[in-house]
């Protein structure tokens, strides 16, 4: 066993092929050459045997033939020329068949029989020209002894049959044993055959399953042990002792599971340094070799791909994390690496924009732009809240002071706003209350100062605030002023009376109270007053009473007097003086007037002033103003009294215009009223076309109805006459099948008439075998094969007309099919129609209400020509009132004319 | 216009015109199939009297009754006497190894019957066997066998001065099986001949 299984496994497998081969070549030389021989005996007996057999065969036919055409030869004299030349074909053929078996070998026994066939043939075919000879001259007697059962050439013909059967037989037996020695070959080369094949079938089995457990046996353990380790198992070995192919195979195995194995563990220092976070681990490729090396190699770059960017990255969020905002990443990186970057940069971004609005927000609120915002839309997600958030503190904060603000800005302005009512929390509240309190304070100081001034100005002086109400600095003021009330009224009460007294000419005592300063100084004033006015009353008293009594020389004495009451008593003086002198030469002046002289003058010896001069001039002026007015007058009045007389003239022709004006007026209104009566009936014709209209509209419209309400019915007409059609396409196909079945009767009737005919026929030929008695019998049998033929007359006419039937039933169903078709398309015209109705009948019934309303309108037109006619009526009228009017017109300015001349005359009779 | 149009379209067919012709035809067809008991008394007297008509016979004329056939579209006659009867052939059962002039054989009244073909028999002009083909059984007592015709058509009585031997320079086989002619060229057919024939019998 320790030998086989140190050959290699070709060397055992071509030695076992090679003892196999050797025994199917011994079975097949064997086989082959066994064939052989049976394929040789049997060429020999197909060539020797059969082909003789058959020739010889087809020489008895050939002979037939012969004798047959022979017959006819006699017979038919007419196709004797071509008969003569078919037997001698045939003859050539028989001769050809007969070399050619005297060719090939001839069994010694059938020697005999061969050579007396050769000589009868010979014979044969002598008798056979001697027969052809004798019909050729018609000796009829020795063909038919020659033709006769026992003729020569008959008995000849009989001979060679015999010997051909013969020969065949005999060579029918030697094919046979050719046969029966090829059979025995046969069977003993099976024998050698099956005996060599099963040996070679055993050995092969032997063999075969020895070098296939030698083989398979290690290969399943090496197949066991590469599935464990590429399973994962690295430490399975193959474990055997060969120096095959398969020990080699083995060995191959355990150094590639070493190898593996040490990249194993490679991978598991590596992995373990990882998770430890060593990340500057790596593997020595130096150790593994090419593939491994490979692996090695890639896995410490893969390593060195991942834990550069993993290191930017983190140094960049440290970065972040402490507020140094870095650069962008520019460096390039693969895959999620650049995600990461780009997730850095993008954050990088967003911080600096935080940064920056937080820094444009810082440096707005510094510079007290305190409505500047942020554009939080700008940041994303927890970003976005921060920037929200700083907006809205901001918006909470810049409200409440911005009111503030504008609250104490009025307040100090002297506009005293509202209280605030707005809700605000905190300290914005305190703020809130604090200038609600302040606004009230002032409003009460406000309040308390209006009503003081207000008793000033109104004079009640008694009037104080109440201090107590105000607090602090306002309660002082407050007190301030009443006390300075206080002050001021006392003295003033005084003087107040005094002065009272004065003025009402209640002259009082002097005052004898004691005042101090300015009050003191009043006092004095006061009394000084109350003396002069005293001496002032006595001088006016004694003047006015002299001029009462008509003394206008008597005057008081103007030194008593100081001042200004002095200067009244001068004036008193002066003005008695200048009034008597003027009055005196009035007088004189106004009685010339009255006379009608306006020539008179004052004289101009009077010195007069003042208003005397004033007095005078005016009495001199009314004198020259009326001289000069009745000048103007006279002048005037003619002119006038010639602008009037123009004018009145002018006011006439132009009446006369008027009234050929309101003439002309007249007759056009009167044209318009007869035009407005023409379109007035023109409006009636109108109205009643469109009514007309309506009315057609409302018909067409019912028309319309019944058009609709008519293809309805013809719809259901035309699903009618569909269930028509197809109950005739029911009808059609039921006439069909029973014309069908008339034709199976006819079928069945011709038959039966057939059947008649024949019985008809055979009772005729028992009549007549019957003689004499059966002849009336016949007679009946003719009438009855008579009527037989008559019926199959009758069942072909009837078969004639059921064809015709059976296309017009074909027609039929054709046409009912196009009928239902156009049926069919009819009703859908029809829907087709309906739906055309229906909306005519809609546009129709548009038609009808626009009519209507035409109508109305019309109508309306007409009351609105009523009117217009009624307008015209007024308007002659007024037209005609306003001739009258002119005429009066024209009237009135003659009397104008007449009154000018009038005044005329009037003017004349002043002198001036 | 249109309306007009249809109706003049839709009475084109005179319906009632139709339907009388409908009616007439039933009437029509009721009438040849009902036939009251007189009118079928009254036929059937017709008939009688025809039949009861005495025929002119002319006795002193020697005939005998033949029965024609057509074969090959032309007219055979053969005498009755040795006609059994006429029957039509429906299934013909083929035998190997015979003459062309034998068709086959038919199961007749349980015997066997074996058919000829004078066509073939007489070399004329074959055209297979026709539709509906009849079989004159020949007999006479000892011999029996059946004669294919294409066509049977009845019974006739010729008188024997009509018939008028077979004209000479036919072929020697033909005549021996003919009787003779008549004047409107119909061939008469030796029955006993056929029967008695050595060529037949033989096969």
């Amino acid at each position: 066993m320790k030998t086989l299984d140190n050959t290699k496994i070709w060397v055992k497998l071509i030695g076992g092929f090679i003892l196999i081969s050797i025994l199917f070549a011994i079975v097949s030389i064997t086989g082959i050459a066994t064939i052989n021989s049976i394929v040789g005996n049997s060429r020999i007996a197909y060539s020797d045997g059969f082909l003789p057999i058959q020739d010889l065969q087809s020489v008895k036919i050939l002979l037939n033939e012969i004798s047959r055409d022979t017959l006819r030869y006699y017979f038919f004299p007419a196709e004797r020329t071509d008969l003569e030349s078919t037997i001698s074909t045939e003859t050539r053929e028989i001769n050809n068949i007969l070399t050619k078996y005297k060719a090939s070998s001839i069994n010694p026994s059938n020697q005999a029989d061969f050579v007396a066939l050769n000589s009868n043939w010979a014979d044969y075919q002598n008798e056979l020209q001697i027969a052809f000879m004798e019909s050729k001259s018609g000796n009829t007697q020795y063909i038919n002894q020659s033709l006769s059962t026992n003729g020569k050439l008959v008995n000849l013909r009989k001979e060679l049959n015999n010997e051909a059967d013969s020969i065949i037989s005999g060579e029918e037996q030697w094919v046979e044993s050719i046969l029966a020695a090829n059979e025995k070959d046969s069977a003993n080369a099976t024998i050698f055959v099956i005996i060599i094949s099963c040996l070679g079938i055993i050995s092969a089995i032997v063999i075969g399953f020895i070098l296939t457990r030698n083989i398979t046996v290690p290969l399943i353990d090496v197949m066991v042990t590469a599935e464990k380790i590429g399973r994962g198992e690295s430490k399975a070995r193959v474990n055997f002792d060969r120096k095959d192919e398969l020990g080699d195979l083995g060995n191959s195995l355990n150094i590639m599971a070493g190898h593996i194995g040490a990249l194993v563990g490679e991978a598991h220092e590596l992995t373990k340094a990882a998770v430890k976070g060593e990340l500057s681990v790596r593997a020595d490729p130096s150790v593994h070799e090419g593939d491994y090396r490979a692996i090695i190699t890639e896995f410490n770059a893969t390593l060195d791909a991942v834990t550069g960017p993993l290191n930017i990255a983190a140094e960049y969020v440290d970065r972040i994390s402490k507020g140094d905002i870095p650069q962008k990443i520019t460096d390039h990186y693969n895959g999620d690496f650049n995600e990461i970057k780009q997730n850095l940069n993008t954050c990088i971004d967003e911080v600096k924009l935080l940064i920056e609005d937080v820094k444009m927000l810082s440096l707005a609120g510094v510079e007290g732009r305190l409505s500047t915002r942020a554009d939080a839309s700008r940041h994303k997600g927890d970003f976005m809240k921060i920037v929200e958030g700083v907006n809205e503190t901001l918006d909470s904060v810049i409200g409440p002071l911005n009111v503030a603000a504008g609250y104490v800005d009025r307040i100090s302005n002297g506009n005293i706003p509202d209280k605030i009512t707005e809700n605000y929390n905190g300290d914005f509240n305190a703020i809130k209350l604090n200038l609600n309190k302040c606004i009230d304070a002032v409003n009460l100081l406000i309040s308390d100062s209006k009503m003081l001034s207000l008793a000033g100005v109104e004079g009640r002086l008694s009037t104080r605030a109440d201090a107590s109400r105000h607090k602090g600095d306002f309660r002082k003021i407050v007190e301030g002023v009443n006390e300075t009330l206080d002050s001021v009224i006392g003295p003033l009460n005084v003087a107040a009376g005094y002065v009272d007294r004065i003025s009402n000419g209640d002259i009082p005592d002097k005052i004898t109270e004691n005042y101090n300063g300015d009050f003191n100084a009043i006092k004095l004033n006061l009394n000084k007053c109350v003396d002069a006015v005293n001496l002032l009353i006595s001088d006016s008293k004694m003047l006015s009473l002299a001029g009462v009594e008509g003394r206008l020389s008597t005057r008081a004495d103007a030194s008593r007097h100081k001042g200004d009451f002095r200067k009244i008593v001068e004036g008193v003086n002066e003005t008695l003086d200048s009034v008597i002198g003027p009055v005196n030469e009035a007088l004189r002046v106004s009685k010339e007037y009255a006379r009608g002289d306006f020539t008179a003058r004052v004289s101009e010896s009077l010195s007069v002033r003042g208003d005397f001069i004033e007095f005078k001039d005016a009495l001199n002026k009314i004198g020259v103003e009326l001289s000069k007015l009745m000048n103007l007058l006279n002048e005037e009045i003619f002119e006038g009294v010639n602008v009037l007389s123009a004018a009145s003239s002018e006011i006439l022709a132009i009446t006369a215009q008027l009234s050929a004006g309101a003439n002309q007026t007249a007759t056009s209104v009167n044209e318009t009223t007869a035009t407005v009566q023409e379109v007035r009936k023109t409006t009636d014709l109108t109205s009643e076309k469109s009514k007309y209209v309506a009315e057609k509209a409302v018909q067409v419209n019912q028309i319309a109805e019944k058009g609709q309400k008519s293809v309805d019915e013809i719809i259901a007409g035309m699903s009618h006459i569909q269930q028509q059609m197809e109950g005739i396409a029911g009808n059609v196909v039921r006439l069909s099948e029973q014309s069908q079945a008339i034709g199976e009767i006819i079928a069945s009737v011709n038959d039966i008439s057939e059947q008649s005919n024949l019985l008809a026929v055979n009772a005729s030929i028992e009549a007549a075998k019957a003689g004499e008695l059966g002849k009336g019998f016949g007679v009946v049998s003719q009438e009855i094969k008579n009527l037989a033929d008559q019926s199959k007359q009758a069942t072909s006419h009837i078969r004639t007309i059921l064809t015709d039937i059976q296309r017009a039933v074909s027609s039929t169903v054709i046409s009912t099919e196009q009928g239902t078709k156009t049926v069919l398309n009819g009703s859908k015209l029809s829907s087709e129609a309906q739906e055309s109705i229906i909306v005519l009948s809609k546009s129709i019934a548009d038609s009808s209400k626009a009519a209507i309303q035409i109508t109305a309108s019309v109508q309306e037109q007409v009351v609105g020509m009523d009117q217009i006619a009624l307008a015209m009526e007024s308007i002659r009228e007024a037209a005609q009132s306003n001739l009258a009017v002119t005429k009066q017109a024209e009237k009135t300015a003659q009397n104008l004319h007449d009154l000018g001349l009038k005044l005329k005359q009037v003017a004349g009779r002043y002198k001036v | 216009m249109k309306k007009g149009n249809l109706e003049e379209e839709t009475t084109s067919i005179d319906w009632d015109d139709i339907k009388r012709l409908i009616k007439e035809t039933e009437l029509h067809l009721s009438e040849i199939y009902t036939h009251s008991n007189e009118q079928n008394e009254k036929i059937l007297e017709e008939r009688a009297k025809i039949l009861a008509t005495p025929e002119i016979e002319i006795t002193l004329i020697e005939s005998i009754r033949v029965l024609t056939f057509i074969l090959a579209y032309e007219r055979y006659g053969i005498e009755t006497d040795n006609v059994l009867e006429v029957i039509s052939l429906k299934e013909v059962t083929s035998l190997p190894h015979t003459p062309a002039f034998v068709i086959g054989v038919i199961n007749y009244r349980g015997r066997i019957l074996s058919i000829i073909d004078l066509k073939a028999f007489f070399n004329l002009p074959r055209k297979g066997l026709p539709e509906f083909a009849r079989l004159i059984v020949l007999s006479d007592g000892k011999m029996e066998f059946g004669l294919l015709a294409d066509q049977i058509l009845g019974t006739y009585d010729i008188p024997v001065s009509d018939i008028e031997p077979v004209p000479t320079g036919l072929s020697l086989l033909g005549s021996r099986y003919l009787k003779g002619m008549t004047h409107n060229s119909l061939i008469l057919i030796d029955s006993l001949a056929l029967l008695t024939d050595q060529t037949i019998i033989v096969e």
